[in-house]
């Protein structure tokens, strides 16, 4: 169960950080690889909502967000 | 605004002023033309420092970087142009069109254009009525203002085969302009509550002034080519073009920049 759930979060931080990747490019996104290694789901989702709420607005933040959300069942 | 994104933004006013002062100065009679040449070729290379600027900031991987690196390479092959016309126009002293340097001017466009194709994927643009009805207006306006400056007036039947090609090619182009200058423009209305938009809103700006640029020298291409005087005051369009793509791909480097600095701010106070 641990090592599901790690590789989960491993997938979740991948899939966050692809979505910095294309808005701040690769430097940026693997600054928030390691920043993110040692937080939970929540936080990494508060996080990347409010960067890309930040950085084009919620219209485009939640359009950009929706398929994350809807791959791991997050309201 | 932090102090280097306002020391470039002042740095970019100044030269635009001082550009003002020395076409200028055509009024009172005075041709700076060593200065004119200078500034002129000096306004596409701050473009290119800039998009470059914004490359290292984002590296080599993902949307963003890709449509920052279309756009630098068209800007670079606007520069290279540029520079080969005031070659041929001012040093060698010999016909500048056609030549090699349309060749620059012309290879931009297809790059600004994929450009623009990877920007729209990015930000997925929501289509209301009001931004539909926006784009058909604009664009229909813009493009009957290409059209009938661009390629009807322009067309000379003394023009050789590969003269009305080239001549017949821009307007072609400035249709590619249209269409990339409208695109961005609905792109920044979609994140105009974001720090991207102010990026993004130059980037457009600059596009629609080159345009402007493009279509005064279309109307004046005669006189522009054979008289000069205050027709030659038609570059500073294009110099304010270059200056505010400029600022708008700076300003993209530099919110990256910031956000990046937080980031390595929170890693450093982790460990």
């Amino acid at each position: 169960m641990i090592t599901v759930s790690i590789s989960m979060k491993d997938e979740l931080i991948d899939d966050v950080c692809g979505l910095i990747k294309h808005n701040l490019g690769e430097q940026t996104a693997q600054l928030y690889q390691t920043f993110y290694q040692d937080k939970d789901q929540a936080f990494i989702m508060t996080s990347i909502n409010e960067l890309l709420i930040e950085l084009v607005g919620p219209q485009s933040a939640g359009r950009q967000l929706d398929p994350v959300k809807q791959k791991y069942h997050i309201e | 605004m932090n102090m280097s994104r306002l020391s470039v933004s002042v740095a970019l006013f100044l030269f635009f002023v001082v550009s003002i002062l020395i076409y200028g100065s055509r009024v009172f009679g005075f041709e700076l033309t060593t200065f004119e040449v200078i500034f002129y070729t000096v306004a596409p290379a701050i473009a290119v420092w800039a998009g470059w600027f914004a490359l290292t900031r984002l590296g080599d991987r993902g949307y963003q970087s890709s449509i920052i690196l279309l756009i630098s390479i068209g800007l670079f092959s606007w520069f290279v142009g540029e520079v080969l016309w005031t070659l041929f126009d001012y040093v060698l002293e010999t016909e500048p069109f056609p030549s090699v340097a349309d060749v620059f001017y012309l290879l931009a466009y297809p790059f600004l254009f994929i450009g623009f194709m990877r920007a729209l994927r990015l930000y997925q643009i929501s289509w209301t009525r009001m931004k539909i009805t926006m784009v058909v207006l604009l664009s229909t306006l813009l493009v009957a203002a290409v059209s009938y400056f661009g390629i009807y007036s322009a067309y000379d039947s003394e023009l050789s085969a590969l003269e009305l090609v080239i001549t017949l090619l821009y307007p072609i182009g400035d249709l590619v302009l249209v269409v990339v200058g409208l695109g961005i423009l609905m792109i920044s209305l979609e994140i105009q509550k974001g720090k991207l938009f102010v990026p993004w809103l130059w980037l457009g700006v600059g596009m629609f002034v080159t345009l402007i640029a493009d279509l005064l020298f279309a109307v004046y291409f005669v006189p522009y080519t054979e008289e000069g005087g205050l027709y030659r005051m038609i570059d500073l369009w294009w110099i304010a073009g270059y200056l505010a793509m400029a600022y708008g791909l700076y300003a993209l480097g530099d919110t990256t920049k910031q956000i990046q600095n937080r980031v390595k701010k929170s890693l450093e106070a982790q460990s």
